[in-house]
């Protein structure tokens, strides 16, 4: 009996000012077989830094976060 | 040259030969003509140089009559011998003669021709492979027969069995259980010493106390099987089971009658496996008037990481010893709860907020309630808001004024503890 795991981005959710909701997927493994699985989330607001998203969270965020967005969205903020 | 009154012979003699010699007679009635005339040639033959006319018809070589023969081939003296042997009393057609009614003829052993006479009443002409005879046709008795009953083989020669489990009406064909075990037809791949594979199988699994599973299995040449059916014993609930007989290994049942209407998934989740489906409310009566969906479309349970800034992202040199969220999401309502231990609040200075939330605010409408605090000053109530889309501003609440005030970075100490709560809808 093996028991493995592994966290994948499950889930990105792109909405309209730009704030891209992540899921990642805890999975719990025993002979390959998915025994347990948890999910973690947070939200990238345009403007985050993107180096320490997943690649394809990164790849999104360089596409959707344009200048405009991200000063939409601060100005929102304020 | 004799001659005489009917008859007239003449003897040729080649002139110079002694053996050369004929005799020619014709004969015949009739005064002064020759009718019914006979010419009789001793030896020889007959070479007629000019033409045959008879009734005034010409006979020539051509004539179909002499070419009868004419496509005959390999016919030799020695079949004309044989011909000329068969007479009127030659056996094989003194055979035929005597041939009596209902006899046959038939080469026998010695490979002349024979009569098989007439059999007796009911025989039937068989043969042994090499030779005929006439014999007692074989019966077949059908053991157990009755009306509407099918037929079956029973292993022993002409023997059959009239099935009391198995009739056929003309119109409904029935398998009928014994009342102590089951009856059941079978679509199967293969039938082999450990059982039949890959079958869909009906069956009635009958009890001597008269109750009745009826069920349709199906199962594969590893051995998975499904079962759909009715349990008797469970007030005729309606189940569907998995390797397993029905009752011991139910996956889903649908109650009846006294038991409810009740859908129960025995084992494994309802999972719904498309985007924006779910459960939909709407026969629920007197809906809400601001009422917007009645469908459930979504559950998630998580975790997230609340962080803290100062000002809109200031986190210089923030660190800390937990930071710890969950959340509940049901529909489009999210309830969060998290808490964080600073071990340095930084030197990044503004507004306290929280940011970190799983999901976006909808509106900026939402709760945030301060579950507990410690080395965080304010003045008599701590609160905050959900500032759209994704953080929380913390308010300081004197009792003084009742003015809500923003709680800086100058509230906070380097080991300051917040733990608290926030809802809001998506």
């Amino acid at each position: 009996m093996a028991l493995t795991e592994d966290t994948i981005v499950d889930s990105i959710d792109v909405l309209p000012n730009g704030l891209i909701q992540v899921r990642k997927a805890n999975r719990v493994f025993r002979d390959e077989v998915e025994i347990s699985k948890s999910y973690h989330r947070h939200v990238v607001a345009p403007g985050d830094d993107l180096s320490k998203e997943d690649s394809r969270v990164a790849d999104i965020g360089a596409v959707v976060h344009t200048a405009e967005v991200i000063a939409a969205y601060k100005a929102a903020q304020e | 040259m004799a001659n005489s009154a009917f008859d007239h012979t003449a003897a040729i003699t080649v002139p110079g030969s002694s053996t050369n010699t004929g005799v020619v007679t014709w004969s015949g009635t009739g005064a002064n003509t020759f009718s019914d005339s006979t010419v009789l040639v001793s030896g020889g033959n007959i070479t007629i140089p000019g033409t045959i006319t008879f009734g005034g018809t010409q006979i020539t070589s051509t004539a179909a009559e002499l070419n009868l023969l004419d496509g005959v081939s390999g016919l030799v003296q020695a079949d004309l011998t044989k011909l000329a042997a068969i007479d009127a009393t030659a056996a094989e057609i003194n055979l035929l003669d005597a041939l009596d009614r209902g006899s046959i003829l038939y080469g026998n052993a010695s490979g002349a021709t024979a009569v098989l006479g007439q059999g007796s009443n009911g025989q039937v002409l068989t043969s042994d492979g090499t030779d005929i005879s006439w014999a007692a046709a074989s019966g077949t008795t059908i053991n157990n027969n009755a009306d509407n009953r099918v037929i079956t083989g029973s292993g022993t020669a002409n023997t059959l069995n009239g099935e009391s489990g198995l009739t056929f009406d003309g119109r409904l064909l029935s398998l009928i259980g014994d009342g102590g075990g089951y009856s059941a037809v079978y679509i199967h791949q293969t039938s082999t010493s450990s059982g039949r594979k890959a079958f869909l199988r009906l069956r009635t699994e009958s009890s001597a106390g008269g109750a009745a599973d009826p069920e349709i299995s199906f199962e594969t040449n590893g051995g998975t099987s499904w079962q759909v059916g009715i349990d008797n014993s469970q007030s005729d609930r309606f189940v569907i089971a998995n390797t397993g007989d029905i009752g011991t290994s139910d996956k889903i049942r649908f109650d009846t009658g006294a038991a409810g209407s009740d859908v129960t998934v025995v084992a494994g989740n309802l999972v719904i496996g498309t985007a924006g489906k779910g459960i939909d409310f709407s026969a629920q009566s007197s809906p809400a008037s601001g009422m917007t969906s009645e469908l459930l479309d979504h559950y998630e349970e998580g975790t997230w990481t609340p962080t803290l800034t100062f000002g809109a992202s200031g986190n210089t040199g923030i660190t800390y010893s937990a930071q710890v969220g969950t959340y509940t999401k049901i529909g489009r309502y999210v309830s969060c709860q998290g808490r964080f231990t600073l071990t340095s609040k930084g030197s990044s200075s503004g507004n306290a907020r929280i940011h970190g939330l799983p999901f976006a605010v909808a509106g900026g409408i939402g709760d945030f309630t301060i579950n507990y605090g410690y080395k965080v000053t304010f003045g008599d109530m701590m609160n905050g808001y959900v500032v759209g889309p994704n953080q929380i501003h913390l308010m300081n609440i004197p009792a003084s004024n009742g003015v809500a005030a923003y709680l800086f970075n100058t509230h906070f100490s380097n080991d300051s503890f917040l733990n608290f709560s926030v809802s809001y809808s998506v």
